[in-house]
């Protein structure tokens, strides 16, 4: 269903692009991909018994249209469908529909000049689970070069502000964990009725005062990041790609509540995709991201990948997390 | 070819002289990488003929871009030369070259450019594509018509005099950039089996990459 949707949003893009006047200085390209990804810490916790680990699948489709506005300036118009399966945790299967703008100004001529690149995207994501559905909106700006015929560098900063259509506040939500088992109080109070079901009951957190009102949009998170990346030829025909990023402002943990979490969350929601007494917490925070792929083309227009990638995450309060993600995927480029 | 370094680096010549003298003398060459595998590309040509230059003339030649790629990947032209950069894709590039025997720049176009670009200097002139970084080509420039290209690893070069000539051999992945000259004397037909050492060359430029998401 999700692909067929995408397909149909493909191609209602790619005749609009193509009845314009456009169509005469540029071209279309469509990446298709598949990629098998390993996450060890789905739900981003700090306590083992919260960290859920999953396989996933995903396909995807990056297409648009590419056009040579001047000697050195071009402009994509960009288009994007993912669909993505989880082996366990079926509330996290998700498909993706964007659409985005790329600039690109290259300062002069030559294969080792600098270039400069701009994006801003718009991304649908929604999921098995609702309570993650989010419009993400981004926008990033980096400086280019390659230096030699074997080495491209580059670095920037992004923006990223991640609106979650969910905006429940958590019910049968207690500040800690108990030490025995306990019904579930009812709904916190806060600002409106909360119609959706609360975590099941029985052993769980105690039952004792709610915190104060906490807002409901816990997946609506945004942050500002600076990152550097660069690609280094190792062969005919393999290249490793590794790069940094390091951002700042929230992000959402999944965990059975804790004080410590608790006080520093500044949104809290019922989230039962790992099943248990699990509530989402939205908390200020700071992540280094580290990747590294090794990359071969084959097939001529394909690319095979292994890689890795380790997050790094301290957020307030002195909650910190860690997260790898293992992926092996293949692009073909049309 | 002054400005380019020669060099007569040790390499395998095995050489087959005919018992037969002729005046139109013909050599047939193979030509592979360190590797053992057929090298496609390279350039052999004979600077003197019994010590001296042989004459040549001019010609019109064309270097076509079809699938983002330059075709051919070399061409073999005569000073004084004009070529052609006629774009048979449908979209636009930028055809360049920084190079000391001929620095020049086509801005983007489609179509048949009206002007030819003239070489009236010998030497190696590399091609590139501001558009498109992984479009590269090579025109050698040469003062003597008598040239030939490998194609599978082979190639035949006829109708030069007998006697002693410089034979040179280029490719443009030939470590050091260097040429390999050797003097040797030719009668009649000949045949000869090279072995030259090729640096790796970078082909992940029209790989797909991998659209990372940012957090």
């Amino acid at each position: 269903m999700a692909i067929s949707q995408a397909i149909r949003f493909l191609t209602v893009l790619f005749i609009a692009i193509s009845s314009t006047q456009l169509s005469a200085q540029g071209e279309f390209f469509l990446d298709l991909s598949a990629e098998f990804l390993s996450n060890d810490n789905l739900g981003r916790a700090k306590l083992s018994a919260d960290q859920k680990d999953d396989v996933s699948v995903g396909v995807s489709a990056n297409g648009g249209y590419y056009i040579q506005a001047s000697d050195f300036t071009s402009v994509s118009l960009l288009a994007n469908v993912q669909a993505s399966q989880y082996d366990t945790y079926d509330g996290l299967d998700s498909t993706n529909f964007g659409v985005g703008v790329a600039l690109s100004h290259k300062f002069g001529i030559g294969d080792e000049v600098p270039s400069i690149d701009f994006s801003i995207t718009a991304d649908k994501i929604s999921f098995d689970n609702s309570v993650r559905d989010a419009n993400v909106y981004g926008t990033n700006l980096s400086v280019s070069r390659r230096f030699g015929e074997r080495i491209l560098a580059g670095f920037g900063a992004g923006y990223e502000q991640r609106d979650g259509d969910h905006n429940e506040v958590a019910i049968a939500h207690g500040p800690g964990p108990s030490p025995g088992p306990g019904p579930s109080p009812g709904p916190s109070p806060g600002p409106g009725p909360s119609p959706g079901p609360g975590p099941a009951p029985g052993p769980g957190p105690a039952p004792g005062p709610s915190p104060a009102p906490a807002p409901g949009d816990s997946f609506s998170v945004d942050n500002a990041s600076v990152f550097a990346f660069a690609d280094f030829d190792i062969g005919e025909s393999s290249w490793v790609s590794a790069g940094y990023q390091y951002s700042t402002g929230e992000v959402t943990s999944t965990s059975t509540p804790t004080d410590r979490i608790v006080a520093a969350a500044t949104a809290i929601t019922n989230d039962d995709v790992f099943g248990g007494n699990r509530f989402a917490y939205r908390i200020d925070a700071k992540s280094h991201v580290y990747n590294i792929d090794w990359n071969r083309a084959i097939l001529e227009s394909g690319t095979f990948l292994l890689g890795v990638e380790y997050q790094d995450v301290t957020a307030k309060s002195g909650i910190d997390y860690s997260t790898t993600i293992l992926r092996a995927g293949f692009i073909y480029s049309f | 070819m002054s400005n380019l370094h020669r060099s007569a680096v040790a390499i395998g010549f095995f050489l087959s002289l005919t018992p037969l003298g002729t005046l139109a003398a013909s050599l047939s060459a193979v030509i592979n990488d360190q590797d053992g595998n057929p090298v496609d590309d390279a350039v052999i040509y004979i600077e003197l003929v019994n010590g001296e230059r042989p004459t040549y003339s001019a010609a019109n030649f064309d270097v076509d871009q079809l699938d983002k790629t330059y075709v051919p990947h070399v061409r073999v032209i005569t000073k004084g030369s004009t070529v052609s950069f006629p774009n048979s894709d449908d979209i636009r590039h930028h055809v360049y070259s920084f190079s000391d025997a001929r620095t020049f720049e086509l801005p983007l176009y489609i179509g048949t450019p009206a002007q030819p670009v003239l070489f009236d200097e010998p030497g190696v002139v590399d091609l590139g594509c501001n558009i498109h970084d992984f479009m590269r080509a090579y025109i050698l420039v040469l003062e003597t018509p008598f040239f030939a290209k490998t194609v599978g690893g082979q190639l035949q070069l006829d109708g030069f005099a007998d006697g002693t000539i410089d034979l040179m051999i280029w490719h443009p992945r030939m470590s050091g950039d260097e040429i390999l000259r050797q003097e040797i004397e030719i009668t009649g037909t000949h045949q000869l089996q090279l072995e030259i050492n090729l640096r790796g060359e970078s082909n992940t430029g029209r790989a797909p990459k991998r659209r990372k998401k940012r957090y």
